[in-house]
């Protein structure tokens, strides 16, 4: 049985965001004037946002997770600032509690009588958009393995690490499948780490989410991502079946053309907790 | 004639009791009984589950549970989750409510007969006679999941997710209440023609209830949650 441990903070998990920081991020999502520098720093706040407030209780943040973020173009590291700066993953209290900026936004809401109020919202910001160099995947690959490695060790219990890559392009450092395989050749008593990969792109077209085949992908590229994406966990399956995706026991988590909604939507899946104590 | 009322709650394992976010409510006098089960994804959810159970036994709704009887424990949960500065996180889950069960019973002596309302998945079990009688809100123990309709603190409430029953009682039934986790168990083990009321019975203090607890998580018999026990025992 694997993928069924309880996320607890005797036994947490742990999140692994690859971002591609490559030149090529300048360009605009198909459809939508957003660079995708932008929508990717974006939907990654959100979703450290997301988690921060899922594991607040009344008496504070429970870890529950540990979190990092490496993004690899001119260069590959752990891409937090502030006082998390160097940290390739933290507990996500200490994540919450460190956003680089804490900004305010006011957003118009139900007021419950059939009109609108306004209302204050907080919008923090871990990560911000940039933009420069290559694309050193197999680099990010290897880095995410080094940082796993003493963790899966130090966590034999828990349920494993969860990597999300997202990316634009083609790897210039080679063939990233072997280190892949290295990644996700990691282990708990409960599963390997999963290697879930999300293509963006600039040109139009239906995007493909959660595909157990790759039939319809359209180059080698996106079929050599689709090889090293994971096969999805019963308990992530569930969650995109419930969502709406069309899913089978060979469904991998991959995601090819994604807009910024997909992209988020992807997110939001892929990261779902299952199972928090 | 007053009923004999016992009950038991234990927080999951590697929590506090602090943490515990279930709550009963007894007055046996009055033949009122209430649990309630706050869920842990929601904060301030001990707080909403307090409010819900004591709420119903101090005044328990004529019908159906609706706005009108709600509104004023939501206005008592937001005034305690206001009036401290809080974190950015914890502000935006407080804004989102909390969610919790709430099973209530009343009994009404001279007629014999019970009333119960319930949102979730806690559960009333009625046994006379070494007899599964009637299982409320949730007759199977394939109708637990994750997701059952609660109540919330503070957003839109789906009121036809409200249920009620009514039955009878005669002397020396017993009347069991019990969150999601052991109403879970009870049913699955009454399913296999087995007898839950008989080993529970077989638990007479809060000690024993937690070594039970022990010995059915550590055993997978049990899903590892908070749990809550209500035991009502009509005169023979």
């Amino acid at each position: 049985m694997a993928y069924e441990a309880e996320v607890s903070r005797s036994n947490p998990s742990a999140f692994l965001f690859l971002i591609d920081t490559s030149g090529s991020m300048l360009d605009p999502f198909a459809g939508n004037g957003k660079r995708k520098a932008e929508g990717v720093s974006d939907a990654i706040n959100q979703l450290l946002s997301n988690l921060s407030i899922k594991c607040s209780k009344s008496e504070g943040i429970r870890d529950y997770y540990e979190v990092g973020v490496i993004s690899y173009g001119k260069d590959v590291k752990p891409a937090f600032g502030g006082r998390l700066a160097g940290k390739a993953l933290a507990p996500i209290s200490e994540v919450a509690n460190n956003p680089a900026k804490l900004l305010e936004r006011t957003k118009k809401v139900d007021d419950g009588a059939g009109g609108l109020a306004e209302q204050k919202v907080k919008l923090p910001v871990w990560f911000e958009a940039r933009a420069a160099g290559k694309t050193p995947m197999c680099e990010a690959l290897r880095l995410a393995t080094q940082t796993l490695a003493p963790w899966a060790e130090a966590h034999p219990f828990s349920c494993p690490p969860v990597v999300v890559n997202i990316t634009d392009g083609e790897s210039t450092d080679g063939d990233p499948t072997a280190d892949a395989e290295h990644l996700t050749d990691l282990t708990t008593q409960d599963g390997n780490v999963l290697l879930f990969n999300c293509h963006i792109s600039t040109t139009k077209g239906q995007p493909i989410l959660f595909p157990d085949t790759d039939e319809g992908l359209p180059d080698q590229y996106a079929r050599m991502l689709y090889g090293m994406s994971s096969r999805l966990p019963d308990t992530i399956r569930e969650s995109a079946q419930r969502e709406g995706f069309k899913v089978s026991e060979g469904t991998r988590g991959f995601g090819f053309n994604a807009d910024l909604v997909e992209l988020i939507r992807f997110l939001d899946i892929g990261t779902r907790p299952s199972n928090m104590r | 004639m007053t009923p004999t009322v016992a009950a038991f709650w234990a927080p999951k394992a590697g929590s506090t009791a602090e943490e515990w976010e279930d709550a009963f409510c007894c007055d046996p006098g009055q033949g009122r009984f209430s649990v309630a089960d706050g869920a842990s994804e929601s904060s301030f959810a001990a707080a909403w589950a307090r409010l819900l159970a004591e709420g119903f036994v101090a005044r328990p709704p004529d019908g159906p549970i609706q706005r009108e009887w709600l509104r004023p424990l939501q206005e008592d949960w937001a005034r305690g989750a206001e009036g401290r500065p809080l974190p950015w996180y914890a502000e935006e889950k407080a804004r989102s409510g909390a969610f919790s069960s709430l099973l209530g019973v009343c009994l009404n002596t001279a007629a014999r007969r019970w009333r119960a309302v319930a949102v979730g998945d806690s559960c009333l079990f009625v046994v006379r006679a070494g007899k599964l009688l009637s299982s409320f809100p949730l007759g199977r123990s394939v109708e637990f999941h994750n997701r059952p309709a609660l109540l919330s603190s503070a957003g839109a409430n789906v009121w036809s997710a409200v249920r009620e029953e009514e039955g009878t009682f005669a002397p020396g039934d017993v009347l069991w209440l019990m969150t999601d986790a052991l109403a879970a168990w009870f049913l699955a083990e009454a399913e296999l023609r087995r007898r839950p009321w008989a080993v529970l019975q077989r638990v007479p203090t809060q000690k024993d209830f937690e070594k039970f607890l022990e010995m059915m998580r550590a055993g997978r018999a049990m899903r590892n949650d908070d749990v809550t026990l209500v035991r009502i025992e009509v005169a023979p």
